[in-house]
Formats: structure tokens, sequence, C-alpha cells
């Protein structure tokens, strides 16, 4: 058994996150760490074997609304010195991955080993990195970026301590904490794992060292919060204020390549969107919406299951970025 | 997430194996348990699937000579006057499960189950076994019974409360497991280690004995690598100088074989019991072979893997 264990969170739903991940656990064992993982998925054999002890857990704590959800917004500065600001909501994975740290670290600490190295399945081990993981730290986190630019101060990519630390960083994490430190922080400071991170870096008394250099990871997945359309040349959003399901639900056309009228047909009566980054109320609540299309040149599209889908959007009109 | 879960200790090595082990997951789980299941072998995804966690652990810790051992006795009349014992040993798997046992209630007690059902992934789940499966327990180590044998304490049913789950854990340590092995005064089995932590805890015993579904028979009294020839060999390893012996046994069927130890040739009438001296210690032998039927059989392995094996003239 080594001094050092890498404590790796997974979510690999395709094989090119599986060879990362395999990747990863021989780099980490080639270091002279063991190697725990915890996933949610059932891990192909070659890479369980590669693992020195493997927990599947069959919870995936993704928290939606009204739990929580991540927000994300999207301004538009219009000629009336008036910002369009599109407000977008996603699930929060950020209790999923705490999670994984809680047990990961409790798991770990029914061993003897002396330093814990929490990370992402798919973080780019880089000189950098292989530095810590030759040089144990006692508590330190580590800032992330993403294509060069700082994203985060604090992240959940690389978190190494010794044993004292581990347990007292993994008794402060807890879901009540997270949903309270979500209720009560600044939106500025961010509404996520990073910032809960973040301010238990700030604020739990625990000595973070601050290293000089961020982290990354390999995999990035892009996905467009914002563009509901799935015709090519037109994008638009649509506004479902969940807060009140009673008002009617909105439409605003961003990006207009071909620049003719699109038809939003709702309940089957028609309403013809004759002007970009302007609010259209298509004239229906949810609740009474039974059926809406959208026609743009000759393609028609079935809005109707992703409005479904979507837990909670608003399109607004500010004066200031201040506002949102 | 459900009060009670079920504990799984497991090692799967056949197809046998893992579909009674699915077998069990899938009746727990109608019975409304969660399901742990610990394995030092990767299992199937279907089995994964169907389990609320599983634990792979790369440890598999079993104890060997001269740390530790299970030793087997058998009683060969050679004569109306004379007997002999035959002394064997096997690789001790009981910290194996012990290891699990602890492995096993470190995790469950992460979660915010009440009741804790430690059972082996073979457990026969018979009526005596529902009613407890169904009316848990705070303390209670169930008996168990194989081929008439019975024992008081086993690792195949136990079922605690969190409290009781934590005390039992702080009982079991390899030190502790190792301590009540060497100690002479105790019959040095699993079982007998069950049945002082059973003791110390104050445990519930059944009126029942629980069963088992797969028992792998292994003779552990014949060395021989060729099913014509049947023999036990006498290896020290107390004493690596002491000369090895060849006890054949059981082979009526056959008449006069050569054993060729060294290149050095001998004729032996195996038809009756006969004990022989191969005239060197296990550090001077180089070859070992017998001719049976003019065909070569090498037995040179087999008597390199024992750990060891004594013969004792009477009883033990």
């Amino acid at each position: 058994m080594n001094k050092k264990v890498a404590l790796i969170s997974t979510f690999c739903d395709t094989v090119e996150k599986i060879e990362i991940l395999n990747q990863n656990i021989k780099t980490l064992k080639s270091n002279n760490l063991d190697v725990i993982v915890i996933s949610p998925l059932h891990l192909p054999e070659e890479t369980v074997m590669l693992c020195d002890y493997f927990f599947y857990i069959k919870d995936n704590y993704v928290l939606k609304w009204p739990l929580n959800v991540q927000i994300y917004h999207a301004w538009f500065e219009l000629r009336n010195e008036k910002f369009l600001v599109f407000t977008a909501s996603g699930n929060d994975y950020g209790w999923a991955g705490l999670n994984h740290i809680k047990k990961l670290t409790e798991i770990a600490l029914s061993f003897d080993y002396e330093y814990f190295y929490n990370l992402i399945y798919d973080l780019e081990i880089d000189e950098n990195v292989i530095n810590i993981l030759q040089n144990p730290k006692d508590c330190c986190c580590c800032s992330f970026q993403r294509y060069g630019e700082l994203l985060k101060w604090a992240s959940l990519h690389l978190v190494v301590m010794n044993r004292s630390n581990a347990k007292t960083f993994s008794d402060l994490i807890s879901l009540e904490s997270y949903i309270e430190f979500l209720n009560s922080c600044d939106f500025k400071v961010g509404k996520d794992a990073e910032a809960f991170m973040h301010s238990i870096t700030l604020h739990s008394g625990m000595k973070f060292e601050t290293l000089e250099f961020p982290v990354t990871d390999k995999i990035y997945i892009n996905q467009d919060f914002f563009n509901y359309s799935k015709i090519n040349g037109l994008k638009f959003f649509v506004g479902k204020n969940a807060l009140d399901l009673q008002s009617e639900i909105q439409f605003c056309v961003f990006e207009n390549k071909k620049n003719t009228k699109v038809k939003v047909i709702a309940n089957g009566e028609e309403k013809i969107i004759d002007k970009n980054f302007k609010i259209f109320s298509i004239g229906i609540n949810f609740l009474d919406l039974q059926s809406i299309l959208v026609e743009y040149e000759n393609e028609t599209m079935d809005l109707f299951p992703i409005i479904k889908s979507v837990k909670h959007s608003l399109i607004r009109l500010v004066s200031s970025i201040s506002e949102i | 997430m459900n009060e009670k879960v079920a504990l799984i200790s497991s090692f799967c090595d056949s197809k046998e194996k893992l579909d009674v082990l699915k077998s069990n997951i899938k009746e727990l789980k109608q019975l409304a348990f969660d399901v742990i299941v610990i394995s030092p072998l990767t299992l199937p995804k279907e089995i994964v699937s169907i389990c609320d966690y599983f634990f792979y652990t790369k440890d598999n810790m079993i104890l060997e000579w001269p740390m530790n051992v299970q030793m087997y006795l058998f009683k060969k009349e050679a004569s109306k006057e004379q007997s002999f014992t035959f002394v064997a040993t096997n690789k001790d798997y009981g910290w194996a499960g012990l290891s699990h046992v602890k492995k096993l209630t470190d995790i469950a007690l992460l979660f915010d189950y009440k009741h804790f059902y430690y059972m082996i992934y073979d457990i026969d789940i018979d009526q005596n076994v529902l009613s407890v499966l169904n009316s848990p327990k705070d303390n209670w180590i169930g008996s168990f019974e194989r081929n008439g044998v019975k024992v008081n304490s086993s690792l195949h049913l136990m079922v605690f409360n969190r409290e009781t789950a934590k005390r039992m854990n702080n009982l079991v340590s390899l030190e502790n497991y190792i301590e009540f092995l060497y100690d002479r005064n105790q019959n040095g089995s699993t079982e007998a280690f069950v049945d002082t932590i059973k003791k110390k805890l104050q445990s519930e015993s059944p009126d029942f004995f629980i069963k088992d579904k797969i028992f792998v028979y292994r003779d552990f009294f014949n060395h021989s690598p060729d099913d014509r020839i049947k023999f036990f060999v006498k290896k020290d390893s107390n004493n690596i100088m002491s000369g090895l012996k060849i006890f054949f046994y059981a082979n009526e069927s056959l008449a006069k074989i050569k054993l060729i130890i060294n290149d050095k040739e001998s004729e032996v009438d195996v038809s009756c019991d006969s004990i022989i001296d191969l005239g060197v210690n296990f550090l001077e032998l180089r070859s070992a072979r017998l001719l049976i039927n003019k065909e070569q059989v090498d037995i040179l392995k087999s008597i390199e893997s024992i750990k060891y094996a004594s013969i004792v003239e009477g009883n033990v």
C-alpha cells in the first residue's frame, strides 16, 4: 500500500472518457499513488482492474429545480441603452461531485493512507500536477482554467490533503451545508460547487496553501443553454417562469440568418415574429399550452417537448447589467 | 434508501457462483433491502447494476504458512495395530472473510442504515433465514451446518444495529485474529474466532442452522496430480532438513510402480498401504517422478507446493 492515494470522481459515459480515465489511472499508479475510483456508472473490467479499489454507487445526486439549479445569463445591449437578458437554468451537478469527494475521503480514511488526492477523472496531469503528485501538500486546492482563461479560484479538480485535514474537509461537506451556502451566497461569487469550495478555503479555518498555477481538464462538452432552435440559421430563446406558471410564455429570436419571418403556432393559433431581439408573448401560459410549433422558411420544429423539459427560464429587459 | 442493508461478501470465480449471487441479491431486493457487495474479483455489469453499492478491492487477504494455515486431520488405519494421522494444511481464508466484514461495515456506516445484515454470497435463504430478514435483530450471530458438521457461530449471517455493528467492527482486526489463532487453548478457526466475538457482544443465537448453497469439495489428503494413484506427502516445514516421506494408500487396483527420486529408481508395491522414506530432505530434492504402467508422472511440483504436511503415528 502506498502512502498517497488518488481519489477519482468519475462520470464516464463514453469510450473517450473511459480512455482518459484509464490513462490518468496509469499515470497516477506510475507516480506511486494507490487509486480509488467512484462511479455512478458501471466501468469496464479493464478499468476496474487498474484500480486498487473501485466503488460503484447507485446515487447520482443531481439537484434539480426547485431544490437547486445552475443559473446562466446571456445579455445583449440594445440601441435604447437597455439590456435584453436571457436567464437559463441547468441541473446542478455540484452536489454529485461533492458527494463523491465525501464518500471517497471517508472510504480512504478507513485505510492507512497519509495523503489524499481528490481529483476529477479527466484532470490534465501536466508538469505542475506531476510536481504535486510527487510532493504532497497538507492542504491545498487549485484554481481552474479552461482554454487559458481562469474560470474559478477554487475547484474540485485537484484537492490535496493530509489525513487530519482530509477528515476535517470531509466533515465540512454535507448536503445541508451545500444548500445553506447556495441559499445564502451572493450570486456574484457564484452559486456552485466551486464557489462552495472557495468559501471553504476562505472561511473554514483550514490553512489552504495557494498554488501558483491553475489546473485544467481534458474534456469539455459545451452546452448551449440559450438556443432552443433545431433549425439551421435560426436561434431563439423561450421564457418560462417557473415561479409564476400562470405567466405567458415568451419568445425571442436572437439570430435570423435568412432574415425572414418566424411563425409560432401555439395551440393552433399563429403568431408572426418579425423582429429580432424583441420579446414576444405567445399569449398562453405553460399550464394551458397543448402544442407549439415553430416554422422558419420551409422547416417546422415541435417546440413543445423542449418547453416541457425547461425547468425555469426568463427573458427580461434591464437598464444595467447590475440588475441581473 | 431502505433501513436494512445486506452486506454481501463474495468471491465468485465461476458462472455457478455468479448465478447464486445474482439470485440472492434479487431476493434481498424484493425483501426491501439495500445491497452492498464486496469482491476481490470484478463482477459483470448485470450484477453490479442490481446492487446499490459495489466495492471492488484489490486485497484478497489470504494467510499462508507460516503466518497461518487451516489444519485438517485424517486418521488412516494401516492395520489393526497401527494407525497414522495425516495432518494437512491449507491457506486460511478466514481473514479474507473477516476483512470483507470490516470493510463492508466501514462503508455501510457512511450511510443511514439501521440494520446491518452480513452474509456470504451463497447463503441459502430458507424459511428460517427469511424470518430473520423480515424481523431485524439488534445483535444476532447465526450458527452454521454443512454435511452434518455444526458450528455455533459463523460469518454466514450476522445481524446488528448500528451500535452493535460498530462494536463488532472494533473487535475485528488482523492483530486480534492472529493473536487468537496463536492461542493454543483455542480451536484456531474463523468460526471459533467469530464465536469469541459472539460471546463478547453477548449476541443472540438462533435455534436453527444456516446452510450455504455452494461447497467445493477438496481432498486435502491426496497430493497426487494423477487420478490413477493416491498418496500423502510428509513435508515438515518446521524442520526442512527432515526427510521427505510418501504414504501411498487406497491404490488397491495398482500393483508395483517405480519411484524415481533425483534419478534414483526404486520399486514400490502400492496395492497395500505403504510409507516410503524418499531418503532426501526438501532442500535436496531435485526431481521426483512416478512410473505407472510405463507412463511417467512428475510429482515434483505437487511436493513443492505443499506448505506443511505431516504424518503422525497414532492419534494427534
